[in-house]
C-alpha cells in the first residue's frame, strides 16, 4: 500500500490513499479501509470474465431495454419473469412488475390494473408467507390500489391510445 | 502482452462493436453553439429523467456513476444500473473505476449500447476516494493517464472517452493533468472548477477552468473540447460560464435537477416538466419510489409551490397515493390529454 499523499490542507482526514494493483490483468487492488485496514478487492480471471461475457450478450442480451409502450405487451406477470435473472427473489423484477399496475392505475384503466394487481397478490402472497414477510410493503400497496381501483368508475375514458 | 492485447485473446463470446449513433465530439467541436450537457447525478439521471431534460433542449446527457467492478462482475448490478432505449441518445456512460482491467472490460460491455464513456475522476464522496475511485484518480495521474491511454490504444476512434476532472488547488497540476490525457488521446475533458474539498455552497472557481483550458491551447491541443461545469442555474450562467471560460460545452447537474428546462431558457421550472416526468416514470417504470419522489421534490419546490403541500407531498408513501395526491390537487394531464406538456404555470385544482 502507498503512502497517503500528504497534501491534506490542514484538513483532518483528507489524505487521499492510492490503491496498489496486486494483479493487473485480473484487477485485483489492494485499498484501505476508514477503519485503517488494508482490504484485497478480488480481481476477475478471464474464465470468469468471459462467464459474464456469454451472461450478458447471449442470455440478457445486453443491459434492459424499455422502449415507449413497452408494457403494451406483458399480459402476464410471467412475460417479465421469463426475463434472465428475474424472480420475484430480485427487488427490481418486483418494481418492474409493480410498474405494470402502475401505469394501468396512472391511466385510469382500473378494470385491467385490478384484474394484474389480482394475479400479482397470488403470485406475491405465497411467496411472502415463505419469506418472513419480505414482500409487505409491496402486498400493502397493490391492496391499496385495488381498493382504490373499486371506489372508482370503471368506465373512465381510457386515455391510452 | 499488454492488458488490452490479453483480453482481447479470449475465446467466446465476441462482443458487438461499439455503436456510437451519434458522435459527441462533433457535437462539441461545432463552433457555432456551445454544447449542453446534462452531468452525472449520483442515482438520479436514469432513464426518466434522462429523457426529460432530452425535451428540453439538453444535447448530450449521462447516467450516473456505475461502478465498473460491480457491472462487469454481477448481473444484478447490472440490471439495478443500466436500463436504456432506442431514444436514449445521445448518451455518455460514466464509469467509476480504479484499475485498467475493470476498464477495459466494462468499455467492451457497454461501448454497444452507448455513444461515450466517461470516466469519473470527480466524485468528492469519501468512500468512493477510499477505492480509488472518482475525485482520487486526480491524485493518481499516473493510473488515470494509462487508463485513457489503455482504451484509446484498444478501440481508437471507435469509442469516445471523457475523463471529468476536478481541480487541484495547485492548478498547474491539473493542466499537466489536462495535457497528460490530451497526449494519450482522451476526446475531451470536463472540468468541474471545484476541488475535492470545495463545498457546493461555495462558488465555481472559473478562473481555475479559464486558466486550464488557456493552458491546454497553449501547449498545442486546439481542437480538445473542454466542457465547464459547476453553478450553472440559468441561461444566464451558461452564457457567463461558456464566454468567460471560452469552453465548448456547459454541463449543468443540480441547476437540472431541480429545473430540468434550464437549457430551453426557463429560470423557473415550468409545470410541462411534472407532466412529461410522470409519463416517463411510468412508460419506463422499474425506478424506486424514493427516487421519483425526490425529483417531484426539486421541480416543485423550484417551482415555488406552496409549503404546506411540499410537506405533504413528502409524507407520502407510495407511488399509488402519490399519483392520488396530485390529482386531488392539481390538473395533472395524462399523455393524449389536450395541453399535455405545455403548461407553466402549476394548475392548482380548486377545492370547495
Amino acid at each position: 500500500m502507498s503512502n497517503p499523499t500528504r497534501n491534506t490542507n490542514g484538513i483532518k482526514d483528507q489524505a487521499v490513499t492510492k490503491p496498489e494493483s496486486l494483479n493487473a490483468t485480473t484487477g485485483e487492488v489492494l485499498v484501505k479501509k476508514s477503519t485503517g485496514k488494508s482490504r484485497v478487492r478480488k480481481g476477475q480471471t478471464e474464465e470468469q470474465y468471459q462467464t459474464q461475457l456469454y451472461e450478458y450478450f447471449e442470455l440478457e442480451e445486453g443491459p434492459i431495454r424499455t422502449e415507449v409502450d413497452w408494457m403494451n405487451n406483458i399480459k402476464e406477470p410471467d412475460d417479465i419473469l421469463s426475463w434472465e435473472k428475474f424472480d420475484l427473489e430480485v427487488k427490481h423484477a418486483r418494481l418492474v412488475l409493480n410498474g405494470v399496475c402502475y401505469r394501468l392505475y396512472f391511466q385510469r384503466r382500473y378494470k385491467e390494473c385490478l384484474e394484474f394487481g389480482t394475479k400479482l397478490l397470488d403470485l406475491y402472497k405465497p411467496y411472502n408467507e415463505n419469506h418472513k414477510n419480505k414482500l409487505k410493503k409491496e402486498i400493502d400497496e397493490l391492496e391499496y390500489m385495488q381498493k382504490q381501483c373499486l371506489s372508482k368508475d370503471f368506465s373512465s375514458i381510457n386515455l391510452q391510445k | 502482452m499488454s492488458k488490452h492485447e490479453e483480453i482481447t485473446n479470449r475465446r467466446y463470446p465476441i462482443p458487438p462493436p461499439p455503436r456510437r449513433k451519434v458522435d459527441p465530439l462533433l457535437m462539441l467541436k461545432d463552433n457555432t453553439k456551445i454544447t449542453t450537457i446534462a452531468g452525472p447525478m449520483v442515482r438520479y439521471s436514469k432513464l426518466p429523467f434522462r429523457q426529460l431534460v432530452r425535451q428540453y433542449h439538453c444535447d448530450i446527457v449521462y447516467t450516473p456513476m456505475i461502478l465498473a467492478r460491480e457491472f462487469v462482475r454481477n448481473g444484478h448490478a447490472r440490471i439495478s444500473d443500466f436500463s436504456t432505449c432506442q431514444l436514449d441518445t445521445p448518451l455518455i456512460v460514466q464509469v467509476g473505476v480504479n484499475n485498467v482491467s475493470d476498464l477495459l472490460k466494462f468499455v467492451e460491455m457497454v461501448a454497444p449500447f452507448v455513444d461515450a464513456v466517461g470516466i469519473n475522476c470527480g466524485c468528492p464522496i469519501k468512500e468512493q476516494i477510499r477505492e480509488g475511485i472518482g475525485c482520487a484518480l486526480i491524485y493518481n495521474e499516473e493510473l488515470l493517464i494509462e487508463m485513457v491511454k489503455e482504451v484509446k490504444l484498444k478501440w481508437k476512434d471507435q469509442i469516445r472517452l471523457e475523463t471529468k476532472i476536478r481541480i487541484h488547488d495547485d492548478w498547474d497540476r491539473s493542466l499537466k493533468l489536462c495535457v497528460g490525457l490530451c497526449e494519450v488521446g482522451v476526446d475531451w475533458i470536463t472540468i468541474h472548477g471545484r476541488t475535492r474539498t470545495t463545498r457546493s455552497s461555495q462558488p465555481v472557481n472559473l478562473d481555475a477552468i479559464k486558466y486550464i483550458i488557456e493552458g491546454i491551447r497553449k501547449a498545442g491541443f486546439e481542437d480538445i473540447p473542454i466542457v465547464a461545469n459547476g453553478d450553472c442555474f440559468t441561461m444566464k450562467d451558461f452564457k457567463k460560464i461558456a464566454e468567460y471560460t471560452k469552453c465548448q460545452g456547459v454541463m449543468a447537474v443540480r441547476g437540472l435537477l431541480n429545473n430540468p428546462a434550464l437549457f430551453s431558457g426557463y429560470d423557473i421550472c415550468p409545470w410541462s416538466c411534472i407532466e412529461n416526468f410522470w409519463y416517463w416514470v411510468i412508460e419506463f417504470g422499474g425506478i424506486p419510489y424514493q427516487l421519483i419522489q425526490h425529483h417531484f421534490y426539486c421541480m416543485l419546490e423550484n417551482m415555488n409551490l406552496k409549503k404546506k403541500l411540499l410537506n405533504e407531498m413528502m409524507e407520502i408513501k407510495s407511488l399509488v397515493q402519490l399519483m392520488d395526491w396530485f390529482d386531488d390537487n392539481f390538473e395533472l394531464k395524462r399523455y393524449n390529454n389536450i395541453g399535455f406538456g405545455q403548461s407553466i404555470e402549476i394548475p392548482y385544482r380548486i377545492k370547495d
